[in-house]
């Protein structure tokens, strides 16, 4: 494995040094009298190394919080900071390169570019700051692809790759910019139970071996008791924050882990 | 580098069909543009060029330069009123000839000098009569002087020099009085002259005001006409070594012998000036199909913005910013606009020639009148061509591109579900 410590990092990070830090985040969607506060008022601290989960009911607002999080939408009110660095303060286009550099996203339908390689797509983020071109950086693409049991697979395009295969090149893809955070809003949503299982292994191993912090919105029970935090939403507002012991394998008898990695 | 290029080619490649019918609409645009200057151009060069081959480059006019009219006359409203009556100093021919033209013939850049006596005159075949302007020359030097003799369809210019009373007329006049070569005709002029007339040539020029209104004959016989004495002419005729120096000999010509100097040029201004407006309009007609193939790659782009929301949402969150995006989709207007006008260069060089073999009929009202187009062809043209239909396109990518980048990723992921 060629997993290395980003480059530039803002800030030091220290063992528990907070990556991601929310106050008092609102967000209203629609206009006028469809108007209505998604977020109302969410607060959460990510710590380095977390494996958390974000639960909750469909409309309570899961991806919306997400999205702020990860900087590609804004908040009405409140604050968003990145490894220290405030999100309100960045300009928009600044704000890509910060999203870039810092967070990797997994969507829960695969947003593969329909006409690029497996491989392109998950240099894709290296294109964005004008890179991915180089030997060195195919290299380490065709290694998170090999990582994620795709090293045959590289020069296919996402409709010659089954769903499971298209989901495990977007979460290479979030990985290829050795984010800080990884962020993925129900990777699992469209995936039978096998392929699931297979996306929450690769994160589990990403958080072992790599200390990779991963906020993960899920609907999923099992991928919820695996976590080693969970937290609920309801209704625009954090109503539970439960932690477990970290190395938890205590899921039901289809739990993700056993068996796990 | 960011490969904005490759994405946006891709993105194109992605939907064959809309990046056809762009393409092609582009590639036809072009074309036309290129076959429309290649259309006009040649019109125009034709025209210029028979204008020179069958009259003179510099005719010298019986008339006084206005440089040579006392100052005074000139200084205020009251010599349009002066002007219009013949001033005492005015002529009303050229002479006396034989000083004139060996004054004319030493004038840098003149070949020759040769008079001509114009008589307006009704030429009559039996009970047809035909008003014209009689034109009378020295046949020899006529034929140095222009190409007229090498029009000759009917009979023979050779004829005309050994027939004192010969005369060659255009096609259009010979055939409005119903004769051909060896028909006996009459001129009459308002002056009292009667003159008999063989016809011994006719000329097809191709240029309409020839070709309608030649009646050349001998310079006694014009003189005859007019009335005047043999040392008299009603203009010199210069034959120069380059053409395109008329404009220049003209002046020289002017201040050396006293007379007002025409070149080429100027009497057929007007004309050339009908023949730029209406390439002008032709242009701008044609700049409009071009337009109208803007309209298809801005609808292909406005349709391939919209198709493409998830892969704009993927690659914003990605970390491209939006004017990546913006660029990516001006790419593609640019890529279209490129590789439309090389279809168009391909089809607009075929075009040419294949109109250029095209027979055609302008009839006997044209001014001008050929078997086939004259198509002019220069780089420029696709130069032009190029530029046109790559500014155009970009221009036609500018809103989609601006909507591309405008849209916000988080409300297209949201859409998805």
């Amino acid at each position: 494995m060629g997993w290395r410590e980003p480059a530039s990092v803002p800030l030091e990070p220290g063992e528990n040094a907070p990556v991601l830090q929310a106050t008092g985040l609102v967000r209203r969607l629609g206009s006028g009298a469809a108007a209505r506060e998604v977020l109302r008022g969410v607060g959460l601290t990510l710590k380095a190394g977390e494996f958390a989960a974000l639960t909750g009911p469909s409309g309570s607002g899961k991806s919306t919080l997400l999205y702020l999080l990860g900087g590609l939408d804004r908040p009405d009110r409140g604050e968003v900071r990145i490894a220290g660095t405030p999100l309100s303060a960045v300009h928009d286009d600044d704000l890509a390169r910060l999203r870039n550099r810092l967070v990797g996203f997994v969507y829960q339908f695969h947003f593969l570019l329909p006409e690029f390689s497996a491989l392109d797509n998950v240099l894709m983020p290296l294109w964005a700051r004008g890179g991915g071109r180089s030997r060195a950086d195919r290299a380490w693409g065709k290694e998170l692809l090999g990582w994620m049991g795709l090293g045959d697979k590289t020069g296919k395009l996402p409709r010659e790759l089954s769903g499971g295969e298209q989901q495990r090149v977007a979460v290479a893809r979030a990985l290829v910019n050795r984010p800080q955070l990884l962020l993925a809003d129900e990777p699992t949503g469209n995936l039978d139970s096998a392929n699931a299982r297979m996306v929450y292994q690769l994160f589990r191993r990403l958080h072992q071996e790599q200390g990779q912090t991963i906020l993960v919105v899920t609907h999923d029970p099992r991928w919820a008791a695996a976590s080693d935090r969970v937290l609920r939403l309801l209704d625009g507002r954090i109503v539970a924050d439960e932690r477990r012991a970290a190395g938890n394998t205590a899921g039901d008898a289809d739990g993700f882990d056993q068996g796990g990695s | 580098m960011i490969p904005h290029l490759a994405i946006a080619e891709a993105q194109l490649r992605g939907r064959p069909r809309q990046s056809a019918i762009a393409l092609a609409s582009v590639a036809v645009g072009t074309a036309m543009l290129i076959v429309t200057l290649s259309l006009t151009t040649g019109l125009s060069e034709d025209f210029i060029a028979k204008s020179v081959e069958t009259s003179p480059h510099v005719e010298v006019l019986p008339r006084r330069p206005a440089a040579l009219q006392p100052r005074e006359l000139r200084q205020d409203e009251a010599v349009y009123a002066l002007r219009r009556h013949h001033l005492p100093d005015e002529k009303r021919t050229v002479r006396p000839l034989a000083g004139v033209l060996a004054q004319a013939q030493a004038i840098p850049g003149v070949l020759l000098a040769t008079p001509a006596v114009e008589a307006q005159a009704v030429l009559s075949f039996g009970t047809v009569q035909r008003p014209v302007v009689v034109t009378g020359v020295l046949p020899e030097e006529e034929a140095a002087l222009t190409v007229l003799d090498e029009r000759v369809v009917r009979g023979s210019w050779s004829e005309l020099l050994r027939t004192r009373d010969g005369v060659a007329l255009g096609g259009q006049l010979a055939r409005s009085l119903g004769v051909d070569v060896g028909a006996p005709l009459q001129a009459a002029s308002p002056a009292g002259g009667l003159v008999p007339l063989r016809v011994v040539a006719v000329v097809e020029s191709g240029l309409a005001t020839v070709d309608r209104g030649l009646a050349m004959v001998h310079l006694d016989r014009a003189q005859a006409l007019a009335g005047l004495p043999s040392d008299q002419a009603t203009s010199v005729r210069l034959r120069l070594a380059d053409p395109r120096q008329a404009d220049r000999v003209a002046r020289l010509a002017e201040t050396s012998l006293g007379y007002v100097c025409r070149s080429w040029q100027q009497r057929s201004a007007s004309q050339a000036e009908a023949f730029a407006r209406q390439n002008l309009i032709t242009q701008v007609l044609v700049f409009f199909t071009v337009l109208v193939a803007a309209f298809g790659v801005a609808n292909v782009l406005v349709q391939l913005v919209s198709d493409k929301r998830r892969d704009i949402a993927i690659l914003r969150a990605a970390g491209f910013s939006r004017h990546d995006i913006g660029v990516i989709f001006l790419h593609q207007g640019v890529l279209l606009g490129l590789l439309g006008a090389a279809l168009g260069w391909l089809g607009g060089a075929a075009l040419i020639r294949v109109v250029a073999r095209l027979p055609v009929d302008f009839g006997e009202a044209a001014l001008l009148r050929n078997e086939h187009l004259r198509m002019a062809e220069y780089p420029w043209f696709y130069l032009l061509a190029l530029a046109v239909s790559l500014l155009v396109c970009a221009l036609a990518a500018v809103q989609p591109a601006r909507r591309a980048a405008s849209l916000a990723p988080t409300e297209i992921l949201r859409g998805e579900r």
